[in-house]
């Protein structure tokens, strides 16, 4: 039947038979995939996944870093280049103003703290992300220079730790 | 593995695509609304989300350290560069295995390759700097990451079914 078809077609019109069957398989490397908005439930799987990662870091990042915390009232404020600790300043309530500057890799960066934040307010890197930061205020929280290799953070006194007391962030154990 | 200059071209294409997209979604942001390091529409991705499902995975892979290193041979910018190469990599590596997987549409796939993006670019500072604390950056920026995912995919539907029918017309 599929024979009889074709030659009279081919009688009729002398166009030649459309390239579309042999062309539309699939080339090297794909999968031969038409996307629509056609979901699967990998989709919801995905997301469920993401959305689940997202909830179990910020859980975990704010009991490690409040572990560390006995009295909140006294707080210190670190400042780490490329990861050594060069400058640490109290912030609890009364605590006087103070300012530092180091010289990072892009140039200079000054750091302030006050009675219960710090902020990174001068910077020569070109994309400003650590000074648009603004003022940090809790433990945990954090400003960083990623062309600097500057980051500052707010952590418990010495002194004042739970079971931590200098490392900063140890989310794998306790 | 060799290829006709056709495909080349359009790889060449691709690239520049990618490149044009780069400095497009930086224009997004210009005051950068937020303060989180790394926190872009990710528009590149449609050009990598494409590719790995009209290409496969060395053309990908190409298309993804060219964009790279162009960019940071333009910018300067090197902690730029170390960033978007293991954001892209992983997000590269993220869409074959979720392509692979056969069980996620587009949809799923950007989705994972978004979040695999921001996690290669924290894992990236991390390095830099050598502290932990960055990670702090991160449930913020996965939410984040579905959510564009998501737009990228979107945005990729209609150029992945042109670049389809210009296969199906035999231009391939």
């Amino acid at each position: 039947m599929f024979s009889e078809r074709k030659s009279r077609k081919d009688q009729q019109n002398s166009l030649p038979a459309p390239r579309t069957e042999a062309a539309a398989a699939p080339r090297r490397g794909s999968t031969g995939y038409v996307p629509g908005f056609r979901f699967r439930l990998g989709d919801l799987l995905i997301l469920v996944l993401i959305l689940a990662a997202s909830g179990m870091l910020y859980y975990g990042i704010s009991v490690s870093a409040a572990a560390g915390v006995k009295d909140t009232a006294r707080l210190e404020a670190v400042l780490t280049v490329s990861g050594e600790e060069v400058w640490r300043a109290d912030i609890s309530d009364g605590a006087a103003a103070q300012s530092y500057q180091v010289t990072g890799i892009e140039g200079h960066l000054t750091v302030r703290a006050e009675a219960g934040r710090a902020c990174i307010s001068y910077s020569d890197c070109p994309d400003q992300i650590c000074v648009r930061t603004g003022w940090i205020t809790a433990a945990g929280q954090s400003a960083v220079c990623l062309p600097n290799r500057c980051v500052l953070t707010i952590e418990a006194a010495a002194g004042n730790a739970g079971t931590e007391t200098t490392a900063a962030y140890d989310i794998v154990s306790r | 593995m060799r290829y006709s200059s056709y495909e080349l071209t359009k790889l060449s294409v691709l690239t520049a695509l990618a490149l044009a997209l780069s400095v497009t979604e930086s224009l997004f942001f210009p005051a950068a609304l937020f303060p989180v390091p790394g926190m872009r529409l990710g528009l590149v991705n449609v050009v990598t989300l494409i590719a790995v499902y009209l290409f496969g995975a060395v053309p990908a892979l190409i298309i993804v350290v060219l964009r790279c290193v162009i960019t940071f041979a333009f910018s300067g910018n090197l902690t730029g560069f170390l960033l978007s190469m293991s954001g892209g990599i992983l997000a590269l590596s993220a869409m074959l295995l979720l392509r692979n997987t056969r069980k996620l549409s587009f949809f799923g796939v950007s989705m994972g390759g978004a979040a695999a993006h921001n996690v290669g670019q924290i894992l990236a500072a991390c390095l830099i700097t050598r502290t932990l604390a960055v990670i702090s950056y991160l449930p913020v920026l996965l939410i984040v990451a579905a959510v564009t995912g998501f737009a990228v995919a979107l945005l990729s539907v209609p150029v992945y079914k042109a670049l389809d029918a210009m296969r199906a017309g035999g231009h391939t």
